[in-house]
């Protein structure tokens, strides 16, 4: 049970906040206009602006800041290696430090600067969607923005189900995982000892066995979701019908002009 | 008048060969409001007859006629599958929401029904079923039982006259099993038609009627405490055994006591046993 509950779908973090609040495809589609913005910006000042903008929406959600950190997480390889990247390998501009073969340019410093800060403003930005948003409107938001691709044949509505079912079936497969792990210690297979390619051998009795389990469960859902009316391709009604309210708009209108704006100008 | 009919009924899986049938020459009515039992051994045909009721499946010869519908014509798939609802053996495989209150609304979201009436039914359902403390939970966190009671409330919520259990509690401990069956008690009190697909003999008693599968064929129709008088050898054949109570009945009768028909469970034997001289 302890292994369930450390398993959540999404990153939700529910705290009833102004953010909370607002309608997810607004928040979908600010990301989208935000994440493209981050890339026109070429000033430190454009790029604290946004940052700025950025903390004062992580203080509206009354999340922890934690959380947002914790997403950096994965990505603190590509975040020091990219920033030690661009500082030592660019070459145009002044140089500030020229010592053995390591030569620091400002345009290098100024580089490597904007980089750090580009990808902690993309993590922060989609971080505020998934912790402010369920999976529910977060796959509802999608099939909204997407629906413009159905009249070129794109299956939004089955894109959007198959997200649904992938969130739904994480924790499910996790925890088949865990148990096909423990079954196999129970034998004496040690999933920390030996070299890369033992480890890897001794995932192979878990990675079969949780395919063919999975391709099983598929035909079960398949059977179960027919039996209660689905049909791939026929139109469907919504419990919740996302409507866009006055506040929302506001919203919209000044985050956009605000962001448009800064990457115009800066 | 019969809710269910199955006239001169084959099916035949397209996989299988020439000479297997998933059901042979199968025919019986079932009435409304009738609760019917399903038993038989592995692969003798129950769940296939099951899906026969939904339209999961249609049969290769024969006709299967549900509220009045025959299953072989397309136009009928949506107004069968609202009429009958299936419960299938293991609720993780069957929920398909991340949430309890938007896997109630599945089934009606498939359906085409307006969001108010869809709000409004699940409400329904989610006090009816005292589940508003899970509503917004996700499936992965709730107890067998209650996942299955999940999967029950998400096929009530299609307003169905029929329900089709296909071994909803042999994954359950003992006291989810108690919770499923005892709303399946319950909705049979309220006048739903119950086809129950079962290798638990226990469960065979709540049933008025119980057919017994063996080979594609209905080798037995009757009452369920008409089937555990069968010598040994014909249970046996039958791939039965007498549960705990028939178990003692016949022990009491071969003591001389004189048990009469229709006590299906340990409460009215023991009433009977109080008064008995």
């Amino acid at each position: 049970m302890e292994f369930k509950k450390s398993i959540s779908i999404g990153q939700y973090i529910p705290t009833n906040s102004i953010v909370h609040k607002l309608d997810p495809r607004f928040k979908m589609m600010f990301l989208l206009t935000f994440i493209i913005s981050v890339f026109f910006i070429h000033t430190v000042q454009g790029y604290l602006l946004l940052l700025a903008y950025m903390l004062l929406s992580v203080v509206a959600t009354k999340i922890s800041i934690q959380h947002f950190l914790r997403a950096l997480k994965p990505i603190i390889f590509l975040l020091i290696f990219t920033t030690v990247l661009q500082l030592f390998f660019t070459k145009t501009g002044p140089v500030l430090v020229d010592w053995w073969v390591f030569k620091i340019t400002l345009d290098g410093v100024y580089q490597s600067v904007f980089i750090f800060l580009r990808l902690i403003l993309l993590v922060f930005a989609s971080s505020l969607l998934t912790l402010t948003s369920t999976p529910m409107e977060l796959t509802a938001s999608l099939e909204y923005v997407l629906h413009p691709f159905k009249y070129v044949g794109l299956p939004v509505s089955e894109i959007s189900m198959m997200i649904t079912i992938a969130l739904r079936f994480v924790p499910t497969i996790m925890e088949e995982t865990d148990r096909l792990m423990k079954a196999q210690t129970a034998r004496g297979v040690d999933f920390e000892k030996g070299n890369l390619m033992k480890r890897i051998a001794n995932l192979i009795p878990i990675i079969v066995p949780l395919f063919i389990s999975a391709l099983r469960r598929a035909d079960e859902l398949a059977i179960a979701m027919e039996a209660r009316s689905f049909q791939v391709g026929k139109p469907r009604t919504h419990l919740h019908v996302l409507v866009f309210q006055r506040k929302d708009y506001v919203f919209l209108f000044l985050s956009l002009f605000y962001v448009i704006t800064i990457s115009y100008f800066f | 008048m019969s809710f269910i009919r199955f006239d001169h009924v084959t099916y035949q899986y397209p996989e299988a060969e020439d000479t297997v049938f998933a059901l042979r020459d199968v025919s019986f009515r079932i009435q409304t409001g009738q609760f019917v039992a399903i038993v038989g051994a592995n692969s003798s045909g129950k769940t296939t007859l099951g899906r026969l009721c939904n339209m999961l499946l249609t049969p290769s010869e024969g006709r299967v006629i549900v509220a009045g519908m025959d299953t072989a014509e397309p136009d009928h798939l949506y107004p069968i599958r609202s009429k009958v609802g299936m419960i299938f053996q293991n609720p993780d495989n069957q929920i398909v929401s991340t949430t309890v209150e938007e896997e109630i609304a599945f089934g009606l979201e498939n359906l085409q029904i307006p969001s108010p009436e869809i709000q409004r039914r699940v409400n329904t359902i989610i006090q009816e079923m005292d589940l508003e403390l899970l509503r917004d939970r996700p499936p992965h966190l709730l107890s067998g039982g209650q996942k299955q009671l999940l999967c029950i409330a998400s096929v009530l919520a299609m307003e169905p006259s029929c329900i089709v259990f296909d071994e909803p509690t042999s994954l359950l401990d003992p006291v989810s099993r108690k919770l499923v069956l005892k709303q399946i008690h319950k909705l049979h009190k309220q006048g739903m038609t119950v086809l129950y697909i079962t290798h638990i003999m226990e469960e065979i008693l709540m049933a008025d009627v119980l057919m017994i599968l063996k080979k594609g064929h209905i080798v037995f129709e009757g009452s369920p405490t008409e089937a555990f008088s069968f010598d040994d050898a014909t249970l046996y054949d039958y791939h039965l055994y007498p549960p705990q109570l028939i178990q003692v009945m016949n022990v009491l009768h071969e003591s001389g006591v004189t048990i009469p028909k229709g006590i299906v469970n340990p409460k009215q034997l023991t009433d009977y046993l109080c008064q008995y001289k």
